[in-house]
């Protein structure tokens, strides 16, 4: 991993198109402004990753299907 | 008319009509971009978003407004984003993955309402639109009921 120091302000550039911008420093919060160009996905990292989780265990799951649709009817018939 | 493998059914024929491109991909799924949704009376109100190029990715989606009849996508920002036509708002159709959680031996149904899949019917496009800003995580794991 590469790893480099900033301060506030002080900008990183990746590539042609991305510049990344120190806006604030916090205690325990860095805010980052991003400029790329907008067909690049920019998301928290953990908001991905739960997607991804989500949808992996959904896939797993696809030949229990029984167990959705009995558990559907059960839940609708109350 | 196209024969495709899935593992739940074997080969079955689907219309190449059907045939759903994601251009961004599928989060966790990179590099498989060819979807078909198949729906059945016996699974109803599920559906499979089945790959037509691998049997073992399929996952199981529902209309998020069977459950939950407020719930809200922002349809222009994807819209733009997607580089789809304004027209095409009423060919857009809303699908969320679904899941089973299991919390003190009692099993629910959850939905991921943060990322929701909408599909284009008339350009055959899907995009899977992930929020950036959730205010409340636990929409990851709606109860669906």
């Amino acid at each position: 991993m590469l790893i480099l120091t900033r301060k506030l302000n002080e900008k990183i550039k990746i590539g042609e198109n991305i510049v990344l911008t120190v806006l604030d420093i916090k205690k325990n919060n860095i805010t980052i402004g991003i400029d790329a160009p907008k067909d690049i996905l920019i998301l928290r990292k953990e908001v991905y990753d739960n997607t991804v989780r989500e949808n992996l265990l959904s896939s797993r799951k696809y030949g229990n299907i029984e167990e959705f649709v009995q558990l559907w009817g059960k839940n609708n018939k109350k | 008319m196209k024969k495709i493998n899935t593992k739940k059914f074997g080969e079955i024929e689907i219309d190449e009509k059907n045939i759903i491109t994601m251009p961004k991909g599928l989060p966790g799924f990179s590099g498989y971009n060819q979807y078909v949704i198949l729906d059945r009376e016996d699974i109803k109100p599920f559906c499979w978003f089945q790959s037509i190029e691998i049997p073992e990715i399929a996952l199981i989606v529902m209309s998020p407004y069977i459950f939950k009849n407020d719930y809200k996508v922002d349809l222009d920002l994807l819209i733009k984003d997607m580089n789809w036509d304004k027209e095409d708002k009423e060919d857009l159709e809303v699908y969320v993955v679904i899941n089973i959680k299991e919390k003190e031996k009692e099993k629910t149904i959850t939905a991921n309402l943060l990322s929701p899949i909408v599909v284009n019917t008339k350009k055959l496009e899907a995009v899977q639109f992930i929020n950036a800003n959730p205010e409340d995580r636990d929409l990851y794991y709606y109860p669906v009921k």
